[in-house]
């Protein structure tokens, strides 16, 4: 089950594979824990400072409210095989630590520069969970987030806090716009 | 007071007017200086980070014996987070009472160990100057100014102290008021004395603790099927991550001046991907991605835009040779 959290995670399951963890996650406390865990290991690498606030709470309820969207928007963006997006999340230190890949992966589909919302792992969640489970092409804002992540950890900013909210502001665009 | 007034116009006037250039035997001695002094003094005190509106503070204990280097930072706000170094070794001690071990070369540069192994390389893009006097945790400290000898880097500003050669704050600025953008600081220190190795245990209950059995998932390739020509002067390739599946590969090359980072990323386009352009800007950090044929490159640096931008013109496929 835990594998399944994971992939999950990942953004790597289908629509029944999803909405059957889903459910099982709403059951389980344990199963609960650990998916509170996965991204406190992640947001605590960040080093985040708000990384324990009651995420498992937050994500609880969000579940609850509104589990259907999650699965369809998770199913809308994984345009790969299953198994395939653990392999990718390679350069999340929590990956190598615990063997879990929590950076989810998601087609990098088209570049929309004006948007400089926060896309953090969790943010990601929260906006997959909030918005209307059309189809839309946030990929690359994920991108930088992982590159980012992989960029600010290797160069030694352990020390950073908050960085899970990455905000890059546009500051031209030659070539394609949206 | 006429004292008073006067240092208030020179801090006004802005710091860089101050400057006195220091010859290049000088600026190698005081850095060497420096350097040594954060890895073999013993010292325990309070810092404050400050980048893009987020202020951390963090406690740490360093010291420098027998067995080499140890340290302990904690964060003083916010759930108690521990990292305990012990030469290579890194461990984090993590709020929710689980810790997980680190390698030291996923941490690379930790206050106040901020200047490279090579300063001669370092002195070659930057020169020194003097800025004068200020205090700095209640210690008399000497200012300086890392000057870069090109617009590729972002100027850094440095405060030691020259009793011990500790270093006490560091600042990197950007712009032509010398704005900073990111910093340490020293609030409090106590430098020199005899800490003993016990005392850098984290004080948790051991009972808490979970052991994730640490597995190096990231491949650390040597080359790469990338030309770089004409990369700016006075950055060095330091890493290069690769990770290959059936249907992606990527690679991330991590170039250093020493002080600034550059990080390249490519990926191959999917057939239903656009490729994507455009540069963006987070604090200090700049981002430009671009196609080059059939993958995405993008590049993140903590350089000013000149110095990523051709750092992406430079990147060709080997067989475009």
């Amino acid at each position: 089950m835990q594998e399944k959290i994971s992939a999950l995670l990942d953004g790597e399951l289908d629509h029944d594979q999803a909405a059957s963890v889903l459910a099982a996650l709403d059951q389980d406390d344990e199963l609960q824990d650990n998916w509170h865990l996965y991204h406190l290991i992640g947001d605590v690498l960040r080093d985040s400072n708000q990384a324990n606030v009651s995420i498992t709470n937050k994500v609880a309820t969000r579940l609850n409210e509104e589990p259907a969207l999650t699965v369809t928007h998770q199913t809308s963006l994984t345009k790969h095989p299953p198994r395939e997006a653990a392999n990718k999340a390679w350069y999340s230190v929590a990956a190598s630590l615990a063997g879990i890949a929590f950076v989810g992966w998601v087609a990098w589909q088209s570049f929309s520069p004006a948007t400089t919302k926060p896309v953090g792992i969790s943010a990601n969640l929260a906006q997959q969970m909030q918005t209307s489970p059309t189809v839309k092409p946030v990929a690359y804002e994920s991108r930088v987030n992982d590159y980012w992540l992989a960029h600010r950890q290797l160069s030694g900013h352990m020390t950073n806090s908050q960085d899970q909210q990455v905000q890059f502001v546009t500051v031209q665009t030659p070539g394609e716009g949206r | 007071m006429k004292r008073c007034l006067l240092v208030f116009l020179v801090s006004a006037s802005g710091s860089w007017v101050n400057a006195e250039p220091l010859s290049p035997q000088k600026s190698l001695e005081v850095l060497t200086r420096i350097s040594t002094s954060v890895k073999n003094l013993n010292y325990s005190g309070a810092y404050v980070y400050q980048r893009g509106g987020n202020v951390d503070t963090y406690q740490l204990v360093h010291i420098f014996d027998d067995k080499g280097e140890a340290e302990r930072r904690e964060s003083l706000d916010g759930p108690p987070k521990v990292m305990l170094r012990e030469g290579e070794r890194i461990t984090c001690y993590l709020p929710d009472a689980k810790y997980v071990n680190l390698d030291r070369h996923s941490v690379t540069k930790l206050f106040p160990s901020l200047l490279p192994e090579n300063l001669s390389d370092l002195l070659k893009v930057y020169s020194i100057n003097t800025l004068g006097d200020e205090r700095v945790a209640a210690i008399d400290a000497k200012v300086m100014l890392l000057e870069p000898k090109d617009g590729l880097r972002y100027p850094y500003k440095l405060w030691y102290d020259p009793v011990s050669g500790m270093l006490l704050k560091a600042a990197q600025l950007q712009g032509h008021q010398g704005q900073i953008m990111e910093q340490f600081t020293f609030t409090q220190l106590q430098i020199g004395g005899v800490i003993n190795r016990k005392q850098l245990q984290p004080k948790l209950r051991e009972q808490d603790f979970k052991a994730y059995a640490e597995k190096q998932n990231q491949e650390v390739a040597t080359a790469t099927e990338w030309d770089l020509k004409s990369i700016p002067p006075g950055f060095k390739l330091v890493k290069v991550m690769k990770r290959t599946t059936e249907n992606n590969s990527l690679t991330h090359m991590m170039f250093s001046d020493g002080l600034s980072t550059v990080s390249l990323f490519i990926e191959p386009l999917k057939p239903n991907q656009k490729p994507a352009q455009g540069l963006s800007v987070k604090e200090s950090t700049y981002l430009y991605t671009k196609p080059i044929g059939n993958f995405q490159l993008t590049v993140m640096g903590d350089a000013p835009e000149a110095t990523v931008m051709q750092f992406a013109n430079s990147v060709t496929p080997h067989s475009a040779r």
